[in-house]
């Protein structure tokens, strides 16, 4: 039983003058390590503060993964010479995300968080059973990790593995840990405390009109090429592939059924649709196969990446013009669905199969910066490349604005906000492990762009035997038939990462089910996912992007300001028209590159997002100082510190340097030169046309990395003249929200503790005793 | 209290058995399918307006779901990379 022993004394004491609250403390229990919090006499308590040491069981359970831990990074990092095993990377991930969540969130919580379960948050304040709405901490887990997780994670460090597994490992794992986990965490506490109001607001809000509007810029672009850029990741994986287009065209279909089928006949029955959905959709994956094998399948879906990339276009356009229920939420249902079950499949299927690592710690490409999936050296662009998974900016759209709004308790932003990134660095690891399991020389036939694998098998057999790879050599029989295996015509110079992961997922599933028949099977199942995810959110950010530039067009004076009515449907399809051509335009660049598009775009996609994580960091930065915090400003001046001298190093070798491979002002300067002596072929390019693009293209690529640096350089120039403010006041008021009481009980982990259950208990206690009441 | 998830696991902890304890895990896998999916939504809506509003009567579940995509429509969502 729980006794009360604080007086009003204390109360009046700790918590100054807001008198809702009330202290307890449970002297039977523990000694007077856990507190009780109250707001309401009449009430349970809404709060378990438990300061009890951790048991000796869990103490050495934590001494057991740490153990655990330190074998496995030392088995990945020592290994030369014999192969390693695929299981050591899962040991090494999941023992650091222990630590880390243990003991580094915990320092974050206590030290700038500092969450008070007595206040309410913005869910339960505003609570309207719409987009505000107090929602299970393992619910909301999901939602969130639905929303930050697509297909970014699976495609870098696919693309990463050319410079060897080592250098991505780490910069997964602990890049996540102090890095990535912190921005999201704290973005999530921030604004959960300030109405849940977005990344741009806030920064309005804390930095001025200046940085206002500089962040929203910012924030526009970076949204334009990273849906150009997934774009690209599925028009590279489908071009040529009957299958995989059907399938993907079949998802549409599914996807207005589904809507259809919610509107009109069985409202709200979400996960009913959804099993309907899925079952669908492996129709349409098993269906693929028979149709590629049909003369009329390969004629109407043998699609060019010229004509896929307007597809689309049109696709994009026409999804962010109709309404929500028709096709985005049951796509998102669909996308949620698979997401999940996949991610699942592929862990389970790693541990079963525990395969063996084929690439080398470190290859040469790392430190040479030669290497023919993107250019450049280990530092900077390894940690461009991969962004999500270890550091991405575009999780800030998600920890402020959706996700505040649902969360019950401010100590549970810990959970889903650290405990969510952790696990997509999680799946980045596992993404990791498939394209280093599969055989190198493939690994770099599927990847290397066309212009030097040539296209055909004799072709790209010599040149990945040129390339000095450890181990025996490929033959083009190999090739072809590794490609016949998954039911493809050819996987030479599939790039983007998307087929490679398909490929080491198939090539691990088959192993763990159904074996090499069921190859084809898996490798078309993984290109779907992925494609799904991507479209899921090309989709849903154009349609942000389309109601950010109506909002900005709508201050505009004069006429303009209708656009700021979101049922206007021509201002609505104005937008969407613009926002469209914006990343179209840019993905049509890419298809058409006679360069490789993905190895001169992916760059950009990576710095565009690490460039919004630094929005986003300076913006927690801000908050910190102004609270007077300058002791712990280093959590996130840590990461705002790596991320600003990573992205500004690689914008600055992507702008200034003079080797053509790597900067784009340097290629440009050197087609030109080419053009003006009126040259027929130069470098890759084989025709004055080709020229031309990449003439073109490098003058576009040159201005938006130089655009991104200024914004992000204007945006963290603001924030810097803040806090010089903050510093010499001592502390500044921040635009956070009056404390509100809240009435609300609920764990703060995913497993509650001893005195949490027994408060949940007391609590239904309340709930039943209370109706009783009200029926008599 | 909205995060009383628990009592939809179903039998108690005690219930032997390894069927039983199938059923439990299966049905438990159902609620948070459910849920994550916004299933569950229009339950906590009603019960939400019961406990704020009692006596509000409230909009039928298809008239709620024309609502939240309406306004979905007006307010997008991002979706992450």
């Amino acid at each position: 039983m729980l006794t009360r022993v604080t007086s009003l004394m204390t109360l009046a004491a700790r918590c100054g003058a807001r008198a809702w609250h009330d202290v307890e403390e449970d002297v039977m229990a523990d000694q007077g390590t856990v507190e009780l919090l109250r707001t309401d006499p009449q009430d349970p308590p809404v709060g378990v503060v438990d300061r009890t040491p951790a048991s000796p069981v869990a103490r050495l359970v934590l001494v057991a993964v740490a153990v655990l831990g330190a074998v496995a990074w030392t088995m990945i990092a020592t290994a030369r010479g014999e192969t390693v095993n695929a299981v050591w990377f899962v040991f090494a991930a999941v023992a650091t995300y222990v630590i880390g969540y243990r003991f580094y969130a915990r320092l974050v919580e206590q030290k700038i968080v500092r969450p008070r379960d007595d206040r309410a948050t913005p869910a339960e304040v505003h609570e309207n059973g719409h987009d505000f709405l107090p929602t299970d901490r393992r619910v909301l887990f999901g939602h969130h990790f639905a929303a930050i997780a697509g297909a970014g994670p699976l495609v870098g460090p696919v693309l990463a593995a050319q410079m060897g597994y080592l250098p991505g490992t780490i910069w997964i794992i602990i890049g996540a840990v102090l890095g990535g986990a912190v921005q999201d965490y704290l973005v999530l506490a921030i604004s959960s405390r300030r109405r849940g109001r977005s990344l741009g607001q806030m920064v309005r809000d804390e930095m001025g009109r200046f940085g206002g509007v500089a962040g929203l810029l910012g924030v526009f672009a970076i949204m334009i090429i990273i849906i150009a850029v997934l774009g690209l990741v599925v028009v590279n994986a489908l071009a040529e592939s009957p299958w995989g287009v059907f399938s993907i065209a079949m998802t549409i279909p599914i996807a207005l059924f589904m809507g259809l089928y919610l509107r009109l006949w069985r409202p709200g029955k979400v996960s009913e649709v959804s099993v309907i959905g899925v079952v669908l959709l492996l129709a349409a994956i098993v269906a693929g196969g028979w149709v590629a094998e049909t003369d009329w399948g390969q004629d109407w879906f043998t699609l060019s990446k010229v004509a896929l990339a307007w597809w689309l276009v049109a696709y994009g356009f026409a999804a962010s013009v109709l309404p929500v229920w028709l096709l985005l939420a049951p796509r998102d249902y669909l996308s949620t669905f698979m997401k999940v079950g996949t991610i699942v499949l592929l862990a389970v299927g790693i541990l079963l199969v525990r395969p063996e690592v084929q690439a080398p710690a470190l290859s040469p490409f790392a430190l040479e910066g030669t290497g023919p999936v993107f250019a450049g050296s280990l530092f900077p662009f390894l940690f461009i490349t991969i962004a999500c998974g270890a550091l991405s900016g575009f999780h800030s759209l998600i920890a402020s604005g959706t996700t505040p709004k649902l969360l019950e308790k401010e100590s549970q932003a810990r959970l889903i906000g650290y405990g969510g990134m952790l696990t997509e660095s999680f799946v980045a690891i596992m993404a990791l492990i498939t394209a280093v399991v599969i055989d190198q020389n493939l690994y770099f036939v599927m990847n290397a762009p066309g212009t030097l694998t040539g296209g055909t098998a004799e072709a790209a057999a010599q040149y990945v035997n040129g390339l000095g790879l450890t181990g025996a050599g490929i033959t083009p029989e190999q090739i072809t038939a590794a490609a016949e295996n998954v039911g493809e015509e050819s996987i030479i110079s599939r790039t983007g990462g998307a087929p490679t992961l398909a490929f080491g997922m198939a090539q691990v599933l088959a192993s763990a089910i159904g074996g090499s028949t069921m190859a084809s099977f898996w490798y078309h199942f993984a290109i779907m996912f992925e494609a799904l995810f991507i479209l899921t959110t090309v989709d849903a950010g154009t349609r942000v992007a389309r109601f950010m530039l109506s909002d900005t067009l709508g201050n505009l004076p004069g006429g303009a300001r209708r656009f700021k009515d979101p049922s206007w449907r021509v201002g609505a399809w104005v937008c969407s028209a613009l926002v469209v051509a914006g990343w179209g335009a840019i993905l049509l660049m890419g298809v058409t590159d006679p360069l490789g598009g993905i190895n001169t775009l992916f760059p950009l996609f990576g710095i565009a997002n690490q460039l919004l994580a630094a929005i986003a960091l300076t913006l927690v930065m801000v908050v910190v100082v102004k609270r007077g915090l300058l002791r712990w400003a280093w959590i996130p001046g840590l990461p705002l510190a790596w991320d600003l001298v990573v992205t500004m190093t690689a914008s600055y070798q992507k702008i200034f340097s003079s080797d053509p491979r790597l900067g784009y002002w340097a290629q440009h300067n050197a087609f030109r030169q080419a053009q003006a002596d009126g040259a027929e072929t130069f470098g890759s390019a084989q025709s004055p046309e080709a020229i031309a693009a990449v003439v073109r293209n490098t003058f576009v690529q040159g201005t938006l990395s130089v655009v991104f640096a200024v914004l992000v350089l204007a945006v963290v120039l603001a924030g810097i003249r803040v806090m010089v403010r903050a510093v010499r006041a001592g502390g500044l008021p921040t635009s956070e929200e009056p404390d509100v009481p809240s009435h609300i009980f609920a764990p703060r982990g995913l497993v509650p503790s001893a005195a949490e259950r027994e408060v949940e208990a007391q609590w239904r206690e309340h709930v039943t005793a209370g109706a009783t009441a009200d029926r008599q | 209290m909205s995060g009383g998830s628990s009592g939809s696991v179903g039998s108690p902890v005690w219930a032997g058995g390894a069927m039983r304890r199938a059923v439990r895990a299966a049905r438990a896998v159902r609620w948070y399918a459910a849920s994550v999916l916004g299933e569950r939504d229009y339950e906590r809506y009603v019960a939400h307006l019961a406990r704020t509003h009692p006596g509000e009567v409230p909009v039928p579940v298809a008239q709620y779901w024309r609502e939240r995509h309406a306004a979905a429509d007006r307010q997008p969502g991002a979706r992450c990379c």
